[in-house]
């Protein structure tokens, strides 16, 4: 064998090899759907998932020195879209920026039919009091279910807000309505702050909150991050004190930020959430919580919402999962806004009111806190 | 292989003025202590094979048919692999049709037109990749330098002009001004932020004056648009291997280590999955979730290695039969034997720009003496050179604890695997078993040494750093 002709010969060894391999990785990637349906092909699909992942990179979680080195600016490049916008107003508040009221529509990600009110939020005009025979739902939460990329008309809040009003006796005009003040880029703190200042004033019955991994996970801090560096006072007290604590100072780069403020990611989003649930006891509404996925490959939701289910509970505060969404599915790109944006399109949307909708049903105690019962809507 | 760059700074090519004209390297020979520790043979002038005659390239160059068309097959099969599993970015697969493209048709022109072809593609591709503005002043800066060296005075006053240009942009860099795009930066720092330093310092030990070709062939590479993070290829390592062997056998390996850069990417975005748990380092909550993380973290790197290998192997299809940047670096099992086989093309630019000339300044001194400054003053201008690299990316230097504490201790680490080394040879040496049982054992403590380190270079600061170690202590 050592001398035989084809060892001998390295054009044709190496190129038999070569082509071996890439005929090989070819089929892989054929076969990944037909692994996806089996019982234990699961696991290997995904992975096959994950190396054609381009979507894979653009998230938090890769920080090597080379990471760091190749990356566009001081921002995780999952968010730089979500920033540096016409469509946003930036100022000096707690909140860092908000979305430009009277738009007729966005232009982060494609651009779409997406008109914001007068009050800042996507969507038509609303009327400050409640209107009589009304359930409202305040919508909190980021881009996701605010509908980034998608005309109003199919964002989760529109197909959410038609889907319990089908349900609901035709003599009633309008039992529900969905107020979205959900906004892009915002993480937990800043969510809480829209709870406070703006979303009680509507008084809702209900106050929804999507929970995403930009809340829960490796950018969880980007608010904190942002107000350190732009000295801006952190208007809460348990804000505040984490700042303190994490000898968070403006001098800081934004990886020493992110670094300083890691070991808060719990506390804060247990305290933060706290104080949600106190607010909504206080406005005599109901709280409840959705963990809501990214369209990730691979279980990368699954692994970033580890313990948070677990928290909600020691809290008291009813959660939908939505987590599993998007699982049925091997090639998840048909569901992105595109290739590289981790965000639902329409399709993703509607998957994601229709699962809420079929977990709701199957939680009667949940779906009540939601829709309370008719009578109670009718007042 | 790895050593052939930094082997063209000690040796002579006939035909070409020596690179040591200057008179510090063709007479010296390299004691084989120096050689080993930087993975540069112990060859001396006398005993570099003799140049090829004239016109073997073109005998290299020479095609075959039956053999084009398997290289062709193997290309739209890799072309058709990096679509399938969507490597990199859309404008990676343009350039990848381009450039196979581009073999498809160099491959069967007369060999006079071979290069000027590849370099007019190059170059042009500059306008299909990047920003027009972008492209147009890349190429505009890049004539500007030639110019300037084809001055008719003195070096020195060449190199000066050519460094106020530098200082300007590196000014406009660092303000990021209106009127250049800020996407210049990176780009034009990606082609001559270290290419330069070798071009100047080779054109230094030279009498010829530069030539147009060469000029272009090096600085504007096709894939170097994509690419902001390239390997620093050396200009006389690139002219010297040009059809240094048949084109077939060229065009194979590279066609060898694009699939070898492949499956490195497609393993690093495994790693970047696996590693995804521990992003944060308040779930690093084991003991096992460390170790995890630390490999992980290491295992990195094959972002790197597989993008080198990919442009190296893509350079190859054009006849410049570079080395290897990479080589079985979890294999290594000593410092000095990392720092032979990890990114081996930055360790043949700082022992050519670095080492030796410190070296054989010193040498009279001592000769171990001479090898431990030389070492120092390697990691010292690493050190500096990649926060100028950090620079020419985001616009500010990088001045961090943990990145000067790590290459200052990688520094220290490869200066005692120099003294060693140095003292082991005098010492009885091992039996064949020894050694080879000792080889695991090296190989293992090495992988443990640098997964620690890396685990530190990429931590944002110290005290991320010792968190991430000690919290699965606290956590229990």
């Amino acid at each position: 064998m050592r001398n035989c002709w084809f060892t001998t010969q390295g054009f044709w060894r190496d190129a038999l090899l070569t082509t071996v391999t890439l005929a090989g990785l070819a089929a892989l990637e054929r076969a990944m759907a037909s692994l996806y349906s089996m019982p234990h092909g699961r696991f290997p699909a995904i992975l096959i998932g994950v190396m054609r992942s381009r979507a894979i990179l653009q998230n938090p979680g890769t920080r090597g020195y080379y990471e760091q080195l190749a990356s566009g600016g001081t921002l995780p490049a999952k968010l730089l879209p979500l920033f540096f916008s016409h469509d946003l107003i930036y100022d000096d508040s707690f909140r860092i920026y908000r979305l430009r009221p009277k738009l007729d529509r966005q232009t982060v990600g494609p651009l779409t039919a997406q008109p914001t009110n007068s009050f800042g939020y996507v969507g038509h005009e609303w009327a400050l009091p409640k209107p009589p025979n009304t359930r409202r739902v305040a919508l909190l939460g980021d881009s996701i279910v605010m509908g980034m990329g998608i005309d109003t008309s199919h964002s989760f809040a529109t197909l959410l807000e038609n889907r319990l009003n089908a349900d609901y006796p035709k003599d009633v005009p309008q039992p529900f309505e969905v107020l979205n003040f959900a906004v892009r880029g915002y993480v937990i703190t800043q969510i809480y702050d829209v709870e406070v200042e703006d979303a009680s004033l509507f008084q809702p019955d209900v106050y929804l909150l999507e929970l995403s991994e930009l809340t829960v996970y490796g950018n969880w801090s980007t608010h904190l991050v942002q107000l350190v560096q732009a000295g801006t006072d952190p208007k809460y007290d348990f804000v505040r004190q984490t700042v303190r604590r994490a000898g968070a100072v403006k001098e800081d780069s934004s990886a020493t930020l992110y670094a300083k403020l890691a070991p808060f990611r719990i506390p804060v989003l247990r305290e933060t959430l706290t104080k949600m649930k106190s607010r909504a006891v206080h406005d005599h509404a109901q709280f409840i919580v959705m963990l809501v996925p990214s369209v990730e490959d691979g279980a990368l939701c699954t692994q970033r919402f580890d313990g948070i289910r677990e928290m909600l509970e020691s809290l008291d505060i009813p959660a939908i999962d939505l987590l599993d969404t998007f699982d049925a599915l091997p090639y998840k790109e048909y569901l992105r806004l595109e290739a590289t944006n981790v965000h639902p399109n329409r399709l993703g949307e509607r998957m994601l009111v229709d699962n809420l909708y079929a977990r709701l049903r199957a939680h009667p105690d949940i779906w009540s806190a939601l829709a309370g019962t008719p009578v109670e809507t009718r007042k | 292989m790895q050593s052939t760059a930094a082997t063209s700074t000690i040796t002579a090519t006939s035909g070409s003025p020596t690179i040591g004209a200057k008179g510090w390297v063709d007479t010296q020979p390299l004691s084989p202590s120096v050689s080993e520790a930087l993975g540069v043979p112990a060859r001396t002038v006398s005993q570099q094979p003799p140049r090829q005659v004239r016109g073997a390239e073109e005998v290299y160059a020479a095609p075959n048919v039956g053999r084009f068309l398997v290289l062709a097959a193997e290309l739209v099969l890799l072309l058709l692999v990096f679509h399938l599993f969507h490597l990199e970015t859309r404008s990676f697969i343009l350039m990848s049709a381009v450039v196979f493209g581009t073999f498809f048709i160099h491959y069967w022109l007369p060999f006079r037109f071979k290069e000027p072809f590849w370099v007019t593609v190059s170059t042009g591709g500059a306008f299909l990749l990047l920003d027009p503005k972008v492209a147009t002043l890349l190429i505009a800066v890049g004539l500007a330098f030639f110019l300037i060296l084809r001055l008719p005075v003195a070096f020195q006053w060449r190199v000066l002009s050519l460094g106020a240009i530098f200082a300007a942009l590196i000014y406009g860099c660092a303000t990021r001004g209106p009127s250049i795009p800020a996407s210049f930066y990176p780009v034009f720092g990606a082609i001559f932020m270290f290419r330069i330093i070798i071009y100047l310092y080779d054109l230094a030990h030279r009498t010829e004056p530069p030539r147009l070709l060469p000029f272009l062939s090096y600085f504007f590479l096709l894939p170097n648009y994509y690419f902001t993070l390239f390997p620093v290829i050396d200009f006389q390592t690139m002219r010297r291997t040009y059809y240094q062997r048949d084109i077939h056998e060229i065009a194979q390996q590279g066609a060898h280590w694009m699939v070898r850069g492949t499956i490195q990417l497609m393993l690093y975005r495994l790693v970047v999955y696996f590693n995804d748990p521990y992003y944060l380092p308040d779930r690093v909550t084991s003991l096992g979730a460390l170790i995890a993380t630390l490999i992980l973290t290491y295992l990195m790197y094959l972002n790197v290695s597989g993008k080198f290998h990919l442009v190296v192997g893509m350079l190859h299809l054009f006849g410049y039969d570079l080395p290897e940047t990479n080589r079985r670096y979890l294999l290594a099992s000593s410092f000095s034997d990392m720092w032979r086989r990890i990114n081996i093309y930055w360790k043949d630019f700082m022992v050519k720009i670095v080492y030796f000339p410190v070296y054989f300044r010193l040498r009279k001194r001592g000769e171990r003496r001479a090898q431990l400054f030389a070492t120092a003053a390697v990691f010292l201008v690493t050190w500096a050179l990649h926060s100028y690299q950090f620079f020419w990316i985001h616009g500010q230097f990088i001045l961090s604890w943990p990145d000067t504490i790590f290459w200052g201790v990688l520094g220290l680490l490869v200066m005692a695997n120099v003294l060693l080394e140095s003292r082991g040879k005098r010492q009885q040496p091992y039996s064949s078993w020894q050694v080879r049982a000792l080889k695991p054992v090296k190989i293992l403590g090495m992988f443990v040494a640098m997964t620690t380190l890396w685990s530190f270079w990429s931590a944002p600061n110290l005290g991320a750093w010792v968190y991430l170690m000690t919290h699965w202590i606290h956590s229990h």
